[in-house]
């Protein structure tokens, strides 16, 4: 994607946004007939979001097309090495849902160390996996800050079915 | 003023607080100088490790990690081309070149020195300044602090990175995005779509730490860089580094660069990120010998460092005066702040005197633990950067969730944790700048409730918005700012900085 091109698309993602939150504030109470109420910053906030989209949108319709090289040299680039970047990036997002999702069921360690252990993977990428050396440490580390939070300094952080 | 003083080093000489400030400049510096970790970062991971101690405590353990880290970064600026954090981008523009030429001792020391002295030149201007600005302060009404807040909003916008436009759109973003929960003055419900957890709105922390650590952390997945011993440059370091015709020679760039960061840490918003590059541009245009910057010359590094670690003292004036962050990390120590129910602001300097000295105090024991810890630890500090990335950052995420669930027991702040994780990386990617969604999420709040407390004051005339003087002018150079930019940034070809520091 060109520059022009994410400014395009990121215009009118947040075109859309703004029109969305103008007609969600209409749902918010009002304690008197008066034009500053609760409502008042959210609309107008929208209403200056919409502006600056359109003006984003605007500036790049105006500006011309970027030279065609860097079209070329992403072809190239679209290869095994993106691919795999892409999965990197999808899968430590994913990760980061399941993590918080499990955070409930399974509690601090158990999740944490499920956590480290996948994403120390993911990022290790194809050379490095030793798979010993990281499951080790993410139970070290994973009862480590619980052991530091709970014990020593008195934070409460969820026990799960280990509690 | 030096009773004041008296009181506020009293406060930090126990040997609790001081060992907490060891440990800060320690963390600071390995945050620091470890690309992909910033002081910012460091800050926010520490936060939840200080609920349970006085405030005292601390804001001594996270000044500590606000000095160290900004100065951490000149390690792997200098010695491996990369900049530990943006703080210090300027440094590897000469800073490298004088390594590779077999001056990396020279650069290093240098670069230590002079943080050290542009650290301790703001803050004798924090010093000087804030009193009697907390005192002006002190006599604002909601007309003032309305005015304040959008001057800071156009300010970001108007100073940061490449598109104006963009920075604004952020910025408005962050507002929208305190809207959520319950309204000021009137306390309706606004855009909580029936999660009552949203009542209290979003919590700062996990706005902060999801948009600073978790979006980094995503950025970290697409290329994991590890360090090799043969990257590290050579490097010893004798005495200080360098002469003392050297630094004759640097006196002037020194106050220049100082006056430069410091004056761009009270800016709100922008901090030690933007402050080196500016410092470093300034430098070599007021040089006899503009040609040999980027080759290798002390003046460059001076100037960078000089005017990241000034950068601290400045930030620190409109937190501590007006409550209104200077920077990321000052956003940072302001949640710090709140958490104990401190609420930072001119009032502060007469309901906690020992607090705002203690934390006086607190930058200077930092500033020197920094210069001594760099000098001498400088071989584990570049033995550290050798951690292999992908066992650091997975660890850093589950601190992240725990500073974010800790905050107040709850799973859901976890989810906004990662909602403004996604939403910063999604951001970036897109090519917005992400310090001002946290300065509109701060700022917001502050100009609405200003906003609405001042028509009731004036029964509903806008009038005194403009007339009231501060309020007027605060409010012209907001316009002007915003004219003035979006004129001239069709002419200049927009330079590119992070400002995240």
């Amino acid at each position: 994607m060109t520059s022009r091109k994410k400014d395009l698309m990121s215009g009118g993602v947040f075109i859309g946004i703004a029109v969305l939150i103008y007609i969600a504030s209409f749902s918010i109470k009002k304690l008197f007939i008066s034009r500053i109420g609760a409502a008042f910053v959210p609309q107008l906030a929208a209403i200056i979001l919409l502006a600056l989209s359109v003006l984003l949108i605007v500036q790049n319709l105006l500006k011309k097309e970027e030279p065609a090289e860097e079209s070329t040299a992403r072809k190239e680039t679209m290869t095994t090495e993106r691919k795999q970047v892409l999965v990197s990036v999808w899968s430590t997002i994913g990760l980061l849902l399941v993590y918080a999702v499990v955070l409930q069921y399974l509690g601090f360690i158990l999740s944490t160390i499920l956590y480290l252990f996948t994403q120390m993977i993911v990022l290790a990428g194809d050379k490095k996996r030793k798979y010993v050396t990281l499951v080790i440490i993410s139970v070290v580390a994973s009862t480590g800050i619980y052991a530091l939070f709970v014990y020593g300094l008195e934070l409460m952080l969820p026990a799960g079915i280990l509690g | 003023m030096f009773e004041a003083f008296a009181i506020g080093f009293s406060s930090i000489f126990a040997v609790k607080a001081l060992l907490l400030i060891f440990m800060g400049v320690a963390a600071g510096i390995v945050f620091g100088s470890i690309p992909g970790l910033t002081a910012t970062m460091a800050v926010a991971l520490f936060l939840p490790i200080t609920f349970g101690m006085s405030p005292v405590e601390g804001m001594s353990l996270l000044i500590g990690l606000y000095i160290g880290g900004v100065s951490g970064g000149l390690i792997s600026a200098i010695l491996l081309k990369i900049p530990g954090t943006p703080s210090s981008i300027a440094t590897t523009f000469d800073g490298h070149p004088m390594a590779q030429n077999g001056q990396a001792g020279k650069a290093l020391g240098t670069g230590i020195f002079f943080s050290f002295l542009g650290g301790t030149i703001s803050f004798l201007i924090l010093f000087f300044i804030s009193p009697p600005l907390a005192e002006l302060a002190l006599r604002f009404g909601p007309f003032e602090y309305f005015a304040i807040a959008i001057f800071s909003l156009t300010m970001i916008a108007s100073v940061s990175t490449g598109s104006t436009v963009k920075g604004l759109m952020s910025g408005i973003l962050g507002v929208i995005l305190a809207c959520v929960g319950t309204a000021p003055i009137d306390a309706f419900p606004r855009f909580t779509f029936g999660f009552y957890e949203l009542d209290g709105g979003f919590s700062l922390l996990p706005a902060l730490i999801g948009l600073f650590a978790i979006s980094e952390i995503l950025k970290a997945a697409e290329r994991v860089y590890e360090v090799t011993e043969k990257d590290i440059q050579d490097y010893r370091i004798k005495g200080l580094g360098f002469s003392l015709k050297e630094f004759k020679g640097q006196i002037g760039n020194l106050f220049r660069s100082s006056f430069i960061g410091t004056g761009i840490g009270i800016l709100p918003g922008i901090g030690g990120g933007t402050s080196n590059i500016i410092a470093y541009l300034t430098a070599k245009k007021s040089s006899k010998h503009p040609e040999k910057f980027g080759t290798g010359i002390m003046d460059g590094v001076v100037a960078s460092e000089s005017a990241n670690n000034a950068s601290v003292g400045g930030a620190l004036v409109p937190l501590l005066t007006m409550g209104i962050p200077g920077d990321t990390v000052t956003a940072m120590l302001l949640g710090g702040l709140m958490i104990h129910g401190i609420m930072p602001g001119p009032l502060l300097f007469e309901n906690s005197g020992d607090l705002v000295y203690g934390i006086f105090a607190a930058l200077i024991v930092a500033n020197f633990t920094m210069l001594f810890m760099e000098y001498f630890g400088m071989r584990i500090f570049v033995r550290l950067l050798k951690i292999p990335k992908h066992i650091l950052l997975p660890i850093i995420i589950s601190l992240c969730v725990v500073g974010s669930f800790g905050l107040n027991n709850r799973v859901f702040d976890v989810w906004s944790l990662l909602f403004f994780g996604f939403l910063g990386y999604g951001l970036e990617k897109w090519g917005f700048p992400l310090p001002p969604i946290i300065l509109g999420f701060i700022l917001g709040p502050i100009a609405e409730t200003s906003l609405r407390r001042g028509l009731m004051l004036s029964e509903g005339s806008f009038v005194p918005f403009m007339t009231r003087p501060i309020a007027g002018a605060f409010l012209l150079v907001a316009i002007l700012s915003v004219v003035m930019t979006s004129v001239g940034s069709k002419k200049r070809k927009p330079l590119k900085i992070d400002t995240d520091s």
